[in-house]
């Protein structure tokens, strides 16, 4: 679905050349939950910009359903770290606007998405609240509403970037069982950035590790214990701890040995 | 810990103390006229200004007319020249380093040094006060929209690239959206000029206007009469403001809340 080949990224800063990303060679199949992990800096939410055709690859080949990327796409979704809703639409137009931009919404078409968006809610919880304003709703309320904008659309990927991050333990728990209930609704292939290796590891079937400065595959570990999954479920704790502490590890490691390049 | 006193919080409370306030400044005036029995063509009671305005209220009224036209014309006409002029400054980084320091001298001119060149230009009639009110107003309008439209957060901006909207679409639908109560700033700032300008323009080569009344008792140490006129010019000034502040709760419901 999503094909990355010798990707890399490299900005030109303030302070000289930053390579942002190096050798990114990654295959996300049709329908998988990929989360990528790593320290904050290691290039992560470049990489999910570059499959989003928000950013153009220094070199290497994005390919998203075969084509190559060439800007954003009409069937990949972008959610972000913060709900980025339009503060003077209500809710309900907020869901709406992927559809208004593409300006194909004959009224056949408008009521269609409208039914869906309806659907939507819904599915998050939020019937009922569709006339109101952002401000008046709480922030996981507020990042239901940007999950439902993302999925108007009816995308084949949804890149999300850190999007549980801003909110309280419980409310994240929460979302990302929601979210886990709606991919196996939907069907639809996503890629997840997260800096938490609890959340990677629950909701991922594979987790992508990537090491900072460059950021490089470090490795890719398969997660195999059955869905639905909860932190809030004693029997996924301890599976889910152990591939935690493995990552933790991985994740520590290569700190110890970017030192080590250092000092050399 | 003291409960909140109910001339904070009752709404009864907001409207009526800036009556009180009013009334009270009038009552010291007033009492100043009378106690140190100032002459009147220097400083007119307020009974003499209200009998001044009852004696030809027609007279007034139709220069305040005048200058209310001239006002809210040139005001628009500063909207519909500012608003697109910013859309510009912001889309091009070459017009905003093109035009900006232009823009930043014709502000720093004192208005009332150009009025009776305007006259030399456009004659004696309502354009060159026009022009005046929107060369007051011109600046602090393009420059809030601007400002406005610059502070749309990257995230919202980024938002509207991955839906693949448009230049157009993100300024219609997002940058201006956003930069609404910011402009609404800028026009409150505006207004309060413009009626400035328009006094000022009326004051060089006019022959109506509440700026020509003034000119014209000032001649005629009428003192009660550009007093009068002055009141009118507040009251104006006053409803204009109060005109926008209305619009902007109408149109900017979702600003009160969220800034």
């Amino acid at each position: 679905m999503i094909r990355l080949d010798g990707v890399g990224q490299v900005f030109d800063g303030r302070e000289g050349r930053v390579t942002a990303l190096e050798e990114i060679d990654l295959h996300v199949r049709p329908n998988e939950f990929v989360t990528l992990i790593g320290r904050s800096g290691c290039g992560k939410s470049t990489l999910l910009r570059l499959i989003a055709g928000l950013l153009p690859p220094t070199y290497g080949a994005v390919a998203v359903a075969g084509e190559p990327v060439t800007g954003p796409r009409r069937d990949v979704s972008f959610m972000f770290q913060r709900p980025a809703l339009l503060p003077w639409r209500s809710v309900l137009s907020n869901v709406m606007l992927p559809i208004e931009i593409d300006g194909g919404e004959g009224d056949r078409g408008r009521k269609t998405y409208r039914d869906r968006a309806h659907a939507l809610l819904e599915l998050v919880g939020l019937t009922g609240f569709e006339r109101r304003l952002p401000h008046e709703l709480s922030g996981g309320m507020q990042q239901r509403v940007s999950l439902c904008r993302s999925l108007i659309r009816e995308p084949q990927v949804m890149l999300m970037d850190e999007p549980f991050s801003a909110l309280d333990a419980l409310t994240r728990t929460e979302l990302s069982e929601e979210l886990q209930r709606i991919k196996m609704e939907l069907s639809t292939t996503i890629v997840f950035v997260t800096h938490s290796i609890e959340e990677a590891v629950v909701l991922a079937d594979r987790v992508v590790v990537l090491t900072p400065r460059p950021g490089r595959l470090r490795e890719v570990v398969d997660i195999d214990i059955p869905r639905p999954r909860s932190l809030g479920e004693n029997a996924h704790l301890t599976e889910v701890a152990q591939i935690s502490a493995r990552l933790h590890g991985l994740l520590a490691e290569k700190e110890s040995r970017a030192v080590d390049e250092v000092r050399q | 810990m003291k409960r909140r006193s109910w001339l904070t919080t009752s709404p009864t409370a907001a409207v009526l103390l800036p009556i009180v306030g009013l009334a009270g400044a009038i009552a010291l005036w007033w009492l100043a006229t009378i106690i140190f029995s100032i002459e009147s063509y220097l400083l007119p009671s307020p009974s003499d200004v209200v009998a001044k305005f009852l004696e030809d209220p027609a007279y007034l009224l139709q220069h305040t007319a005048v200058s209310f036209l001239e006002t809210v014309e040139g005001f628009l006409l500063a909207i519909v020249l500012g608003v697109p002029m910013a859309l510009l400054i912001v889309r091009s980084v070459i017009l905003e380093r093109l035009v900006y320091p232009l823009l930043l001298m014709v502000n720093a001119i004192p208005k009332i040094a150009i009025a009776p060149l305007l006259v030399v230009w456009m004659g004696f009639g309502q354009l060159p006060k026009v022009i005046m009110v929107l060369l007051v107003c011109f600046f602090p309008i393009v420059i809030s929209t601007a400002q406005g439209m610059k502070s749309t957060p990257v995230e919202l901006v980024e938002l509207l690239r991955s839906l693949n909207a448009s230049r157009t679409q993100e300024f219609f639908k997002l940058r201006l959206r956003y930069a609404m109560p910011q402009i609404f700033t800028g026009l409150k700032v505006a207004i309060s000029l413009a009626v400035i300008g328009s006094v000022i323009a009326e004051f060089v080569g006019a022959t109506e206007g509440l700026g020509y009344v003034i000119q014209q008792s000032g001649a005629s140490a009428d003192t009660a009469l550009a007093f009068a006129a002055i009141t009118l010019l507040s009251i104006m000034s006053i409803i204009l403001f109060y005109g926008l502040v209305l619009l902007e709760h109408l149109l900017v419901p979702w600003a009160q809340e969220t800034r």
